[in-house]
């Protein structure tokens, strides 16, 4: 397991600016993808300062706001494994991040290869980017065989 | 098949071929449900079908109830298939499957072959090709259908692209959109000839508006430039008849074309074993046990019909394999069934015919993009289904239970039972004009277009769309699913979902 070690990024703290009053969305939480038009009344982050027309359900309103004040969202991508069975191993988010930072994580994950095996679940870098949120693999990779064997002759030479 | 083959038959009860999400549901049903003699095939050399290269999240929502990538919702599976110890081959591909039943498979060992009792058809779908598109111009390397370029990405780690066109928008497409763009390619734009995209819209918002990617309606990828590497794609406009509008063309120097152009389910083994498919889904006609024409084999999952979710692809397995326990259990003789036809407004229903006796899940999608809509779902004049809803796309299938409409099973043949046929005839007793002139006569203003789309002769043969084949002799009693605009005299009440 990595710890990120640099600067947390900032990108994401973006402030409602007065323009962007009224707004359509398009809510990501389920298929249903409710269109939901976002009103704001008073121009404070509250959920009472808002009004959400066109979701089906209330995590939608709650995805609105949160859209709204602090757009995240999760991403999943992969990163090269040595030794292992695969090439790469699949990798997720915990939580999701702000959507200005996306990128940058995306290229922060990019800089790490990691040695097999890896077991679905592992958490490989804690905290990335100072977010808050952790990068676990989303599947097993086992050890290739001739890996192990070298591992093996390694530990009995020392 | 001669004698030395012969020898070596192995008994199966239940062989599930694919080992995607479908299968891998139908195998552990099967097995919760105490049948053991089952053996699921897989081509690839691990278990997992698509989900493996499925690495973005937003799977399992509505089964688990947490977002989980590809991966992770097949582990979920696959960890209890190895817990159970349900007996799987991998790297085995179907070879044959007879009417009779006989699967064949090859295996790195050589042919294996099975006498079964039920074959599960769970192979999934194959995504259109350039070839099916039919674009003209060069055939360059750089052409990729979206899954291929997933399957580079993902489970072998190669870069596939700098430049990026896509054309097509369905939801592999949209995915790989993002995908792409985060792993440094630029993706100029999606292409889609259709006015309207086909992706989920979630997935407009979360792959391409979060990334600024630009989606162009009524557009389409005519002319494809380069020798041995793509270095462009011409686009135009297209009319309404998704022509493309001469004078609209557009150059966009390119290194790689996408294809998310739609997915075909997979049947070349089920037509093999002699299984009728339906021209509209390209997937089986199958009952409500999810059974096709050929007894004793059953489909389901994106070899059926193609399905925006994994969730629903388990889910309908898992039906499927309740279906088949109570198959091999009951042994039960091919009852009548009522054809369902997809009506007005309505592309195609799974399943497309039911013995009307026990609740089913009714799948379907619809042509066009509506708002504020009612589906009905009808058997002459009577409703065994009314929903209203704010806002139906062709990307989403919609699905509702249908309840029992004729008297329920009753086991061993007691008198009781009520087939289809006795159903008409009384039916037809009840009210001998017919629905169609009742109903016009009654409100006019909403039934007339209806009535006259529907005035087809009794004894049509629907055998020629291939909906139902073994109805051609008998009156057309029907099921029929449509939808249709809410008046705004109407009103719309809260009975939305």
């Amino acid at each position: 397991m990595t710890v990120s070690g640099r600067e947390p990024c900032t990108k994401g703290n973006r402030l409602q600016t007065t323009a962007e009053r009224v707004r359509t969305l398009t809510c990501i939480i389920c298929p249903n993808g409710c269109e939901i038009r976002a009103e704001n009344k008073a121009g404070e982050k509250e959920a009472a300062d808002w009004r959400f027309e066109g979701a089906l359900c209330p995590r939608g309103e709650k995805y609105a706001l949160q859209e709204m004040t602090d757009p995240r969202r999760t991403i999943a991508t992969s990163a090269a494994v040595r030794g292992g069975e695969e090439p790469l191993v699949s990798l997720r988010l915990t939580e999701p991040i702000p959507l200005g930072c996306v990128r940058e994580a995306a290229e922060e994950i990019h800089r790490y290869t990691l040695i097999a095996p890896i077991h679905a679940g592992d958490v490989v870098i804690r905290n990335l980017l100072g977010l808050g949120s952790d990068v676990i693999a989303t599947r097993t990779v086992k050890a290739a065989v001739k890996a192990v064997q070298a591992c093996t002759v390694r530990e009995e030479m020392s | 098949m001669n004698e030395k083959n012969m020898q070596n038959v192995r008994n199966v009860d239940v062989l599930i071929v694919g080992g995607g999400p479908a299968g891998l549901a139908a195998a552990l049903r099967l097995w919760e449900k105490g049948i053991r003699n089952i053996l699921l095939v897989e081509r690839e050399k691990r278990l997992g079908g698509i989900l493996r290269q499925c690495i973005h999240d937003g799977f399992g929502l509505a089964r688990f109830g947490e977002s989980l990538s590809g991966p992770e919702y097949a582990g979920r599976f696959t960890e209890k298939l190895e817990e159970y110890g349900i007996p799987f081959l991998t790297d085995a591909a179907v070879y044959q499957i007879t009417p009779e039943k006989i699967v064949t498979v090859v295996t790195k060992k050589g042919l294996l072959t099975f006498q079964t009792k039920a074959v599960i058809l769970a192979m999934g779908c194959r995504e259109r090709t350039q070839g099916a598109l039919a674009i003209p111009g060069e055939r360059p390397a750089g052409v990729f259908t979206a899954g291929t370029a997933q399957a580079y990405m993902n489970l072998y780690n190669r870069m596939p692209a700098r430049e990026v066109v896509i054309l097509g928008s369905g939801d592999i497409g949209l995915i790989m959109a993002r995908r792409l763009t985060l792993e440094g390619a630029h993706v100029h734009a999606v292409f889609e000839i259709q006015p309207y995209p086909s992706g989920l819209a979630r997935n407009l918002q979360q792959c391409l508006r979060d990334y600024g990617i630009p989606l162009y309606l009524s557009h389409t990828v005519t002319e494809i430039h380069g020798s041995s590497r793509l270095e462009g794609v011409t686009v135009s406009e297209v009319d309404e008849h998704l022509r493309p509008v001469p004078g609209t063309e557009q150059y966009i120097a390119c290194d790689t074309l996408i294809l998310s152009a739609g997915l075909i389910p997979e049947n070349e083994l089920s037509l093999e074993a002699g299984v009728i498919l339906d021209p509209r889904t390209k997937g089986a006609v199958v009952d409500e046990h999810l059974q096709t024409s050929v007894p004793g084999i059953y489909a389901a999952g994106n070899v059926l019909h193609v399905h925006d979710l994994a969730d629903y692809v388990s889910e309908e397995a898992e039906l499927l394999a309740d279906a088949v326990v109570s198959g091999l259990q009951e042994n039960d003789a091919q009852e009548e069934k009522i054809p369902i036809r997809a009506g007005e407004g309505i592309h195609h229903t799974v399943p497309q015919k039911t013995g009307g006796r026990e609740p089913f899940l009714l799948s379907f999608r619809v042509t066009r993009p509506m708002q504020d809509v009612e589906i009905v779902v009808r058997l002459a004049d009577q409703v065994l289904l009314r929903k209203r809803r704010k806002r139906v796309v062709p990307a989403e299938m919609l699905r509702f239970p249908i309840q029992p409409f004729l008297n329920a099973v009753q086991k061993s043949g007691e008198a009781e039972v009520e087939s289809p046929s006795e159903y008409r005839n009384r039916a037809a007793q009840e009210s001998p004009s017919g629905y169609r002139n009742r109903a016009a006569q009654e409100s006019p203003s909403r039934h007339r277009n209806r009535a006259a789309q529907e005035s087809i002769p009794e004894n049509r043969n629907r055998t020629e769309d291939g909906m139902c084949e073994e109805n051609s002799d008998r009156p057309a009693q029907e099921i029929v699913v449509e939808i249709r605009k809410i008046m705004p005299d109407e009103g719309f009440g809260k009975e939305v979902e």
